[in-house]
């Protein structure tokens, strides 16, 4: 009874043992500072931060999990699962719980946001995809591939949640660009986007244009929409290099932040820990992502060279746009900080494909 | 694929990661002062804490200046939006005037978020019971108790201590110069003239601070600080206030300013200048009416004819000059000279004129103070000439500040050759100092002004027998408790002067209330007083001219006199002038009389008063002459027909 039940332990042992110790390492690092930081940020409730808890183990868990898959596996379901979110994003629209003018939610006993699950089926899709195409990926193949990302993209931006969409966007494009578009396509691209830019900006709705006309200048409107920028680059800013101490920031705990315990996350970390706490976290994203990159260059074949270059850069992208953003130099765009925000769907999304990506290296090793 | 990819996707990284890494330094490193007190300011806000301004009193802790209640209806900024007509509501319940709608307008402009604005200040009790039984109609407003300034003697004081006002921009710019800003805020009383200025630091005591953090929505978090308010301390005057009401109703109608002292101690006993003005008008700013009625009225109430009104000395100067030649060593008291009723300098054949047309004869110079002979002093101001006057006389104080504790006092003027070549520097001829000049200067009328304040520092030397005391207000600074903070030091020099010439000249202005000018005062005199009576000129009017016997009264002479008593150890000495009063004997003197009675026999003695205080209304008349240095008299220097009365 007891030495089958040894071995089984053993089993799990040696298969966290065959997991990349870094990426580990460093998650459960962010993990620990994700619960001070969470502390401080919901003023030191304790009901809030045991569900938070409860979110970052359940996703360690799925994390585990996800690593012990058969990279293969992933293949199987990759249609299904993109068909499913489609299906879920058509029902948002159709039955979605509207919040603040925005109908992203659905409500099927817990509430649940579609378009998180985006952010991985479309790079699934994709890659399994391209894997099929044995003779190469030929110019076709990247328009149906566009297509795949075209789809759920409008869907989401329907909702309307542009941040979300275009990093559901991005994620496509990554899979893309790591499966051999010709850079003279993507330069391309580039100039075509540029061009079309001041379409894009009516196309925008008022709250999103705002959003970006504040973040030019956010002075402009500093009880509006500058409000949160404002009083975020304040907080941050006042941390200084050591910064007030754990539970002693002025701007987080008299609630001048608002959502600072997700989006305004960051500015809770500057604010008590300083330059040096924030250092400290992006070198802890730094190790991440190279480490990201390299699974992306030892990886086999193209199915799993392009969904971890995807699932890295996505990840670069969120810390950029997150970081980014409340430090005032990119627009207010709801992203949260990886492994740093509350826990939610996001995190778990996010530790899926840290999954998928130690699953990867795990079989790129034999 | 590609290596290329995975280069681009490492550059990427590397900027990205650049990027956050030198936001978060420029924002964290580079600019954390900034933001630093920028977090600072969002939380914490300092609420100020008034403190009670110290009072003044008189020597017998009469209250001269106090501290009342007073409620006022007042509004936030915020809420002024919703009343478009705020005065049409109000009206129903409160009296609200014009000046109240216009103070109301210029505290609106400069209001900040949290700063009360007053719509309508004192309110009546009716008023308060109205607008507080109505408060549903509008909740916004508030009214709420604050203290104010009050003088209780209104017009009384209004020269010497002055009044306090609202702290304008100047003041905030003196403030600021100063570095005693922070001790103000925006709504504050400040002293804008006389000791409520001068003592301005002693009376406002420090304002207290208590420093909240309030959360993002203002609500209060906790306590970071508290500094308590200090209150201010009295002031305790050397003035009697008895004295100083006395002096008011003994000037009556008449423009004039008396200014008593206690030559022992330097101390002030009454300071009056007239007509006054009613200080509790400009606490809370003066209605435009009440200050055309001030500006501009003939009697010029606003100026402090005390210590910046100069005129001539007119004949109270002879002591003076007297005493310098003796001290200067010029003269002896033998010293005799034949007056024919008038004096021609040797060499010319200009005739000045005396007062006596028949002259005294043979006289010395006891004679020619007591009879206050013109001749006598036109020879010796002209005998001594101008260096020796101006050293002589400048020992004391005239032509400098006494230094008396108040913001302003004038210098009057004690002729210098200096001055005169810079008073007339494009005047080729006029730029000398001439022979004239001096003769005029003799009997105290030509280029010689002087204020009532610094005569009656100079009269007070020669009665305490040469002692130079700086004159003062200031007796005692005291704390809340009763308990004495600091006594004022008497700051004096003992002049170079010989007691027996000192005594020669007090006898001299002795026998002057005896037998001479001031005689008409000496009956029934129960303690042994000394004096000199003046007259100063305001235009150089000829003697037999029509224009002198029908002119109006705003050419009559200013009415002189100097005194002191008693003479064994004074312990008053007094500078009183009437404007237009006529001969020194006639309008002055009684005056003093009056007052020496008062103060040195006590109430019971009243010479002519019942001791009331009543208020003065000015009359109108023609704006008189007092400017110091180049008083309407220039010609009178020159001319043969000064004179001088008794």
């Amino acid at each position: 009874m007891i030495v089958p039940m040894l071995s089984k332990i053993k089993t799990f042992f040696r298969a966290l043992y065959d997991l990349d110790q870094t990426v580990i390492l460093t998650l459960f690092c962010l993990a620990v500072i994700n619960i001070l930081v969470q502390y401080s940020a919901n003023d030191k409730m304790l009901s809030r931060l045991f569900s938070d808890v409860v979110y970052l183990g359940t996703s360690f868990v799925i994390l585990l999990v996800v690593a012990n898959l058969n990279i293969s596996a992933l293949k199987h379901i990759a249609i299904p699962i993109y068909l499913i979110s489609l299906v879920l994003l058509v029902a948002v629209l159709m039955f979605g719980v509207k919040v603040h003018g925005a109908q992203r939610w659905l409500n099927l006993g817990i509430r649940i946001q579609p378009s998180e699950l985006c952010k991985l089926s479309v790079p699934l899709i994709l890659a399994y995809y391209f894997s099929l195409q044995s003779r190469g990926i030929n110019f076709i193949d990247y328009i149906v591939g566009f297509i795949f990302i075209v789809i759920p993209f409008a869907l989401i931006a329907k909702q309307p949640d542009l941040g979300t969409g275009i990093l559901v966007l991005c994620s496509g494009i990554f899979v893309i660009f790591f499966a051999g578009l010709s850079w003279r396509i993507i330069i391309l691209a580039l100039i075509i986007f540029l061009i079309s830019t001041p379409v894009i900006w009516h196309m925008l709705h008022d709250y999103q244009q705002h959003r970006i006309l504040t973040l030019l200048n956010p002075e402009s409107d500093p009880l509006g929409k500058g409000y949160h920028i404002i009083q975020g680059i304040i907080a941050i800013g006042s941390g200084g290099l050591y910064g007030k101490g754990f539970l002693h920031g002025t701007q987080i705990h008299l609630d001048f932040i608002p959502e600072k315990n997700t989006d305004f996350v960051i500015t809770v970390l500057a604010e008590e820990f300083g330059f040096v706490g924030v250092c400290v976290v992006l070198a802890l994203y730094l190790v991440l992502v190279s480490r990201g990159l390299r699974i992306t260059q030892l990886a086999h074949d193209i199915f799993s060279k392009t969904l971890a270059g995807s699932i890295t850069m996505s990840l670069m992208l969120y810390i950029l746009i997150n970081m980014g953003m409340v430090a005032g130099i990119l627009p207010v765009v709801g992203v949260p900080l990886p492994l740093i925000s509350y826990g939610g769907t996001a995190t778990i999304v996010l530790m899926i494909g840290f999954g998928i990506l130690l699953s990867i290296h795990r079989q790129s090793k034999y | 694929m590609s290596k290329s990819r995975i280069i681009a996707a490492y550059i990427f990284v590397f900027f990205s990661f650049i990027l956050l890494f030198t936001r978060y330094a420029y924002l964290q490193l580079f600019n954390h002062n900034v933001f630093l007190q920028q977090s600072i300011d969002n939380y914490s806000s300092i609420v100020p804490s008034q403190p009670i301004r110290g009072t003044i009193v008189d020597r017998n802790s009469v209250i001269l200046a106090d501290n009342q209640a007073a409620y006022a209806l007042a509004v936030l900024p915020k809420d002024v939006k919703r009343f478009q007509n705020i005065f049409s509501k109000i009206s129903k319940y409160a009296n609200i005037t014009e000046l109240d709608k216009k103070k109301y307008k210029v505290q609106l402009q400069k209001a900040k978020n949290y700063d009360w604005i007053v719509i309508k200040d004192d309110l009546s009790n009716v008023e308060i019971a109205n607008l507080t039984a109505h408060n549903y109609e509008f909740p916004e407003l508030l009214v709420f108790a604050h203290i104010k300034r009050i003088y209780p003697f209104d017009e009384l004081y209004s020269h010497s201590i002055g009044y306090v006002g609202r702290v304008s921009l100047q003041d905030k710019n003196k403030l600021i110069k100063s570095g005693r800003v922070r001790d103000y805020t925006a709504n504050d009383y400040i002293g804008k003239s006389g000791l409520e200025q001068y003592y301005e630091k002693t009376l406002r005591g420090q304002l207290g601070r208590k420093t909240i953090q309030t959360d993002a929505t203002g609500n209060e978090v906790r306590l970071l600080n508290n500094t308590a308010a200090v209150d201010g301390y009295t002031l305790k005057l050397t003035v009697d206030n008895a004295l100083q009401k006395l002096a008011w109703n003994l000037l009556g109608e008449r423009k004039g300013a008396v200014v008593a002292i206690n030559p022992q101690t330097g101390g002030i006993l009454a300071f009056v200048s007239k007509p006054g003005f009613d200080p509790n008008w400009f606490i809370d700013g003066i209605s435009l009416d009440d200050w055309s009625d001030l500006s501009q009225n003939p009697g010029n109430p606003l100026l402090n004819r005390a210590a910046q009104g100069t005129y001539p000395p007119g004949s109270t100067f002879k002591p003076f000059l007297a005493l310098a030649s003796l001290y200067l060593g010029f003269r002896t008291p033998n010293y005799t000279m034949n007056d024919p009723g008038y004096f021609v300098i040797p060499g010319s054949s200009r005739h000045y004129r005396d007062s006596y047309p028949y002259g005294l004869g043979m006289i010395n110079m006891k004679t020619a103070l007591i009879k206050s002979s013109d001749a006598y002093f036109y020879k010796l101001g002209l005998d001594m000439g101008v260096d020796r006057i101006h050293k002589g006389l400048s020992i004391f104080g005239l032509g400098s500040k006494t230094g008396i504790d108040l913001p302003i006092e004038n210098t009057g003027l004690l002729p210098s050759r200096e001055w005169k070549a810079k008073r007339f520097a494009n005047d080729e001829y006029q730029k000398n100092w001439l022979p004239a000049d001096s003769v005029s200067v003799g009997i105290g009328q030509g280029f010689n002004n002087y204020t009532p304040l610094q005569m009656a520092h100079a009269v007070s030397i020669i009665a305490n027998g040469g002692i130079n005391i700086k004159p003062h207000f200031l007796d005692q600074v005291i704390d809340e408790n009763g308990k004495v903070i600091e006594s004022y030091t008497v700051s004096s020099t003992k002049l170079p002067i010989k007691a027996a010439d000192i005594n020669f000249i007090r006898e001299a202005m002795h026998q002057v209330i005896l037998q001479g000018t001031a005689r008409g005062i000496s009956s029934g005199l129960k303690y042994d007083m000394a004096g000199k009576t003046g007259t100063a000129q305001v235009v150089g009017l000829s003697a037999n001219s029509r224009q002198a016997k029908f002119s109006g009264s705003q050419f009559k002479d200013h009415s002189w006199f100097i005194a002191f008593a008693p003479m064994e150890k004074p312990t008053i000495a007094a500078a009183i002038i009437v404007e237009n009063g006529g001969w020194g004997a006639g309008a002055a003197a009684p005056i003093a009389r009056s007052l020496f009675d008062f103060y040195l026999l006590g109430p019971e003695n009243p010479a002519q008063t019942d001791g009331q205080y009543k208020k003065f209304t000015p009359t109108a008349s023609v704006k008189v002459d007092t400017d110091d240095d180049d008083s309407g008299d220039d010609d009178s220097g020159g001319s043969d027909d000064s004179s001088d009365a008794q």
